[in-house]
This record gives structure tokens, sequence and C-alpha cells, in this order.
């Protein structure tokens, strides 16, 4: 990830996207997928995933020994923007490529770096973040879940909740605690790679107020982790975390789920769209370039090595309350009703980006919390 | 990822910098409604920041977009109450445009219900334009007047029109100008492609200043809220105070990331930089007077909340920033103006044509 590379000219950024886009629509023409919001959570499916994994296009940056393309961060975030504007199913893959991927690069050990990476890479191997718990929400510190040390590994006992595509995924890296949590309450944090399938793993889909159910709870009952799946170090979970969230929180998919929405409200606007129609889809694009600016510097800072989790906090912050007032400045001036299932086009959207909508300020950090990190960070300057 | 020209500016930024911090602290920047600072003025043009994005065949000092936005962003961080962006890349552009060389002293332009008579063998100019910066402080105006497919540029002496005294919110002199059949036959005259080059350049520098601003507005409350104690402990501790804070912050962010883009964005159009570029990217420009706009309004309304009482008083300085803020973001266009601008030209691109547009900002393209 650290390593420099020649930046891709916008020549072959240009053919990259091209040839992303051409694969899209060729997808959609073939009824792979029906574009969505919020795709990158909703949107699971395998067999796009493996496809995606064989035009090596999932972990695009990193190294060819770890079944990546060693090219530039910048071609992986152009992939990913296409992928999220069409409302392409990326689920399957994403948290594994987006945070799992780089936590190995960075903290995993050698075999697990070969074990585990070129599977990522080829859109076979998903992981789910095993961090909340009924009572570690946003307080992630006190994460309760513990890892007793036992021959050869340790056992893992707890329950972890608002897990995404856990029944649907192969591993999870766990935030447990492995020791006490010392006076600032970040002591004794590790992370290890459980096994999804081991015994003493039961999964429970938690279906949501949409219908849908990509959440999941998980509950580990003395279940065996080997010695090997230790991730880092003992006890430096908490900033292993930390850089993972900035990960986490960064990304386009924190201003693009609604984008399958804004696109199609843009085509039925049509040039001679009313005054108000035009205003609106002026503020959506200035705030566009203006969020996509932000978390293109972030993706270059993580690539160089940096952790800046209180950029990273506050573009989401942005991003989220732009996707909620998306739907809402569409809607107002759409001139229909959201409707789920609709053979309507902007009434199915809205009716998919209205159910989504609270959830958007909650996962990955509720606003609350992310204001607070940016609240010390500026503090400390 | 990628180079970009905005990132080379720090050695300018630091030049304006210690200017600035020399020649403009808050009592210059407090007394200049009654007091034009000569002592300022002559110390930002003694070091040529005064003429960045002129070119220097025009006694400009060279540069271009990326030059000129470090200059003017630094200067809004210090409120100068100068023309400097009228002087260098709002006037010196269209001299420099029209094949003049630059007169000396500040400078500024005028635009609106200007009109030329063509008299023997000379024109003759004639009408007001409202709301000119500086007007009454210019050596030289800058005359815009629109013709049906063109604009005419005209250099005229401040003391040829009637000046009327006016100010904007932040008090920063906003006059009429008014020109009763004013002769430009000695004057230079030259015909511009368009007459919208002016309103996109004037949009994207009130961005520019914006952006710096809202920066030193964050550091005041920042510093004022770690300072001020109230209940046994400083207002920063409070978590209500601190969700603001971050706000706040986010603002400031969203305005130096939506300047900088179009500025990145006008900086990579290739050719003469100076000339068509900020018309050529028009997207981009309306995009950054939108957003800087939205952030103008909401960092104001947050400062002023997280500094209490003493910051609506004069002696404080947290005015001198806000009111400049809430002046720039209705000049050249407010944000209803733009936005609609930009959706008009988006929406006539359709949804895939759109994205294209939004992910291709910043790609060099031929002006």
């Amino acid at each position: 990830m650290t390593l420099a590379r020649a930046a891709p000219s916008t020549h072959e950024l240009g053919a990259l996207r091209a040839e992303v886009r051409a694969f899209l629509a060729e997808a959609r023409a073939a009824g792979a997928f029906i574009p969505r919001c919020d795709s990158w959570i909703s949107g699971h499916d395998p067999e796009f995933s493996r496809e995606l994994g064989r035009r090596g296009w999932i972990g695009r940056s990193w190294p060819a020994r770890y079944g990546g393309r060693d090219r530039d961060e910048l071609e992986r975030y152009a992939i990913t923007e296409e992928l999220l504007a069409a409302g392409a199913p990326v689920a399957a893959h994403w948290f594994a490529q987006r945070q799992t991927g780089p936590l190995l690069l960075r903290h995993g050990t050698e075999a697990q770096r070969r074990r585990f990476l070129p599977a990522i890479a080829g859109g076979d191997c998903y992981f789910a973040i095993l961090m909340s718990e009924p009572n570690a929400g946003s307080d992630l510190a006190s994460v309760r879940t513990s890892a007793e040390p036992v021959a050869g590994g340790w056992r893992v006992t707890g329950r972890k909740v608002w897990t995404s595509h856990a029944h649907k995924s192969h591993f999870g890296v766990l935030l447990c605690r492995t020791g006490p949590p010392g006076e600032r309450r970040h002591e004794g944090l590790s992370q290890l790679i459980l096994d999804l399938h081991a015994p003493g793993v039961t999964i429970r889909p938690i279906r949501l107020l949409s219908g849908e159910s990509h959440f999941s709870e998980v509950t580990l009952d003395g279940a065996f982790v080997p010695d090997d799946m230790l991730v880092g170090s003992i006890g430096n979970g908490w900033s292993q975390v930390l850089s993972e969230l900035a990960f986490e929180r960064s990304g386009p998919e924190r201003f693009l789920s609604t984008m399958p929405l804004i696109l199609e409200f843009i085509d039925a606007a049509g040039p001679d769209c009313a005054p108000e129609t035009a205003e609106t889809i002026g503020l959506l694009a200035a705030q566009l370039w203006t969020m996509r600016r932000m978390s293109m510097e972030i993706a270059r800072a993580l690539a160089a090595g940096d952790a800046p989790a209180a950029r990273a906090a506050l573009v989401k912050d942005i991003g989220t309350r732009f996707e909620q007032w998306s739907v809402e400045a569409i809607r107002r001036v759409a001139g229909r009703e959201p409707a789920p299932e609709s053979a309507d086009r902007i009434s199915s959207l809205l009716a998919q980006a209205i159910a989504a909508s609270p959830t958007v300020t909650l996962r990955g950090g509720t606003s609350e919390i992310l204001r607070g990190v940016v609240a010390r960070e500026l503090a400390s300057r | 990822m990628g180079s970009d020209p905005i990132a080379d500016t720090a050695l300018l930024e630091q030049l304006a910098r210690d200017v600035l911090e020399r020649s403009c602290g808050a009592e210059v920047v407090a007394s200049s409604e009654s007091a034009w600072p000569e002592e300022l003025w002559r110390a930002l043009d003694t070091t040529g920041l005064t003429r960045v994005g002129v070119s220097e065949a025009r006694g400009g000092a060279g540069g271009g977009w990326a030059e000129a936005a470090a200059i003017l962003r630094t200067a809004a961080r210090y409120a100068a109450p100068v023309p400097l962006a009228e002087t260098s890349v709002l006037a010196g552009w269209a001299l420099d445009e029209a094949a003049v060389e630059l007169p000396g002293g500040p400078l500024t332009v005028a635009r609106g219900d200007l009109r030329v008579e063509r008299r023997r063998d000379g024109w003759i100019l004639s009408g007001r334009a409202d709301r000119v910066p500086w007007a009454r402080e210019s050596s030289w105006i800058v005359m815009f007047v629109d013709r049906r497919d063109t604009c005419l540029v005209a250099a005229v002496p401040s003391d040829r029109p009637r000046i009327v005294r006016s100010l904007n919110l932040a008090r920063e002199p906003r006059d009429t100008v008014i020109c009763d059949e004013i002769d430009l036959r000695d004057l230079p005259v030259a015909e511009l492609e368009s007459p919208t080059g002016l309103v996109s350049r004037g949009a994207l520098v009130r961005a520019i200043q914006m952006s710096g601003a809202l920066d030193r507005v964050l550091e005041l409350t920042v510093e004022y809220a770690s300072v001020r104690r109230q209940f046994g402990r400083a207002i920063a501790e409070f978590q209500a105070v601190q969700q603001e804070l971050a706000l706040l912050a986010g603002e400031a962010a969203a305005a130096r990331a939506a300047a900088d883009e179009a500025v990145s964005a006008v900086a990579a159009v290739t050719g003469t930089p100076s000339t068509r570029a900020a018309h050529t990217r028009r997207e981009e420009v309306a995009a950054a007077k939108v957003r800087t706009g939205i952030a103008a309004y909401e960092g104001a309304r947050i400062a002023h909340q997280l500094h209490g009482a003493i910051g609506i008083t004069f002696e404080h300085q947290l005015h001198h920033f806000t009111s400049r803020l809430l002046s720039w973001r209705e000049e050249y266009g407010n944000e209803r103006r733009w936005a609609t601008e930009l959706g008009r030209l988006l929406a006539a691109m359709g949804g895939e044509g759109t994205w294209r547009r939004l992910v291709t900002a910043g790609d060099p393209v031929a002006p």
C-alpha cells in the first residue's frame, strides 16, 4: 500500500472507467442486476463479486504477490465510484476489500496475507466486521466479548451485533478483550480472525424496517480461534481498529449511496426542467464535487500509510448528512410518491433511499460520535 | 494521486502571510472604512502580490489561478481591506486579455447598465454600474460593457466618472460609478469574446476568499472555546459545544475543498492560464460558489453562537470575517443563481453525462 507508484494518467483512468461502465451496462442489459440505492450494503451477489475479481477490479492497489494488481489507489477509487454510481451489487466482497485487506496489509502475518488476500481479491472470500456489541455500539472501548487463552489458541465468548452479512460471509475480524481495559479503557483489546462456520458460532439475521436482513447478530459460545489467527499484536486492537475506521469512514460509499436515485432524477429532469428542479440538481452536484475531493484526499493519505481518523470522521458526517438531504431534496421536487417495487424508477429508488436513510448516519459510527472525534482533534491542534 | 498545481504554492502563501502578518493587523481592518490602508497596499504591491495572475509581459507578476488563489485565500484570512482580487485577477486579467499594460495603483472592475455609442472616430461611454469594489480608491476602473455577443472593455481613470459611495455588509466600499459621456478615444478599449467571463472569475474569486475567511473563523472559534470558561471549565469541554465546533470544521473543510476543486479545474485548462479558463470550467466554478456560499452562512452562524455576546461587539474581530462571508456569498451570484445554472447545464447532459462530468473535474482540457 505504501509503495510509490506512478499515478495513472487521466487518459488511463478514463479508459479504465470506460471499461467498467461498458461492463456494467452489459451486465445491466443482461439482467444481472437492477441498479439500487445503498447497493454496497444491500446488493449481495457472490457471482457478481467473482466476476469483478476475475477482471482484477477488487484489491487492485494491493501487491501482485497477494492477488492484487499493484495499481495506484486512484484506480481502485475510480472503480469503486463507478460501481456505486451504477448501483451494482457489490456488498459480498465490500467489507473484505475495504477494510480487511488494508488491515492485513498493515498488520497481518505473511501467512495470513497469502491465505486471505488473493481469495478476497478474487471475489471469493467474504469478511464480516465484528466490532459492535449490544452494549458497545458507538462506545467501542466497552467491548466485552472475551478471548480466553487455551492450548493452541483462544476460546471466544460474547455477542456481536449489526454485523453486515455475517450469515453470508466466511470469516469475521473479531474485536475482543484479551486483557484488562486499563485506565484509558483502550488497552487489552485484540483482533482475531474468526471462522464463521466454526462450532460455537451462531448467526441470526436481523430483519430491518425495510424488510431486508443484511445485518446480523453473532453469538460466540466458546468458539475456538487458533493462535495464528491473531491480527497484529496482542493488546494493540484499539489502535489497529482506529486506522481501520479511517478506511471504513472515508470512502465514496459515504456520499454515493443515493447516486442511482440522483442520476435517474437528473435523467428524468431534462434540459427544460423547472427552476426548482435545476436548483436542486445544482445543489446536489455542488456538494458531490466537494465531498469527492475531500474523500479522495483521505484516500491519498491512507495510501501513503497515514490514519487520518478525524478527517475521515468529518467526511463521513458531511457525506451521510448529504445522503439524507439528497433524498429529501429530490422527493420535494420529483412530484411522485415513493413506492417500493414500483415500475416507476424514481418512485422505487426513492422508497429504497427513504428506508435506508436513518441508517446512514448510524452505521460506521454515529454522527454525534464522529463530531466528538473531530472536536478532540481540533482541541489538540 | 496525480499532480495538483495548487499543492505547489506553499512558498507564495508564506510570503503573503509574512506581509499580512506585519501590515494587516486587526486595527488596520477595523479602521479601514475611514482610512485607506496605504501602508498595507504598498507592502502588497512592492512584493508583487497585487499582480499575481497577470502575465509579466503586461506588467504583472506572472502565475496562474493556483498562485492567485493561494494569495487571495491568505489575504481573506486577514480580512485584508484592499482590492487585491480586483486589481489582479479581475481588472488585471481583462487588461491582459485586451493587451493593455497594467497601470499603477489599485484597480477595479465595473459592470452594469453601461453602454457605448460610436461618435465620429471613437467610443463614448455612458450609464452606471453599481456595487463597484473600491471605486473611490482605484486609480483606474475597467468598465465592462455588454454587447450582443461580445463585451467591450475600457480602462478609464477613476477621476472621469462620478463616484457615489456605498458599502457592503462588511462595510467594504461597493460604490456606484456614473459615466456621463466619457470619451474613450485616448483610452485603452478592447473587445472580449464573452461578457460572462467576468462573472465566472468573480464567483471563483469570492469562493476562494470565503474559504480563507472560514479557515480563520474556525481558528478564532476553536481558540475562544478553549479559553473561555463557564461552569468551571472551558466551554470546548461541553459536548454541545463540541458538536457545533465539529460542524463548523466540516463547513470550513468543505468550503476549502470546493474552492480547491474549482481552482484545480480552472488551472488544468491548458493554454494561456488567465484567459477563459474560469468560463471553460463554469460547472466547477458554479459548484464552488454554491458550496462556499452555504458554508459561509453555516460557518458564520456557528462561530457567532459559540463566541456568545463578545462576538457581536465591534471591538472583537470576529465580525470582520463573518460579515465578509455574508457579503461575498451574494457577490457575483448567490447560491440559488449558480445552483440553477449548474443544474441546467447538468440536466442537459442527462444522468450519465452528469456522472461523467462529475468525475472528470480537474482533468486537463483545452480552453
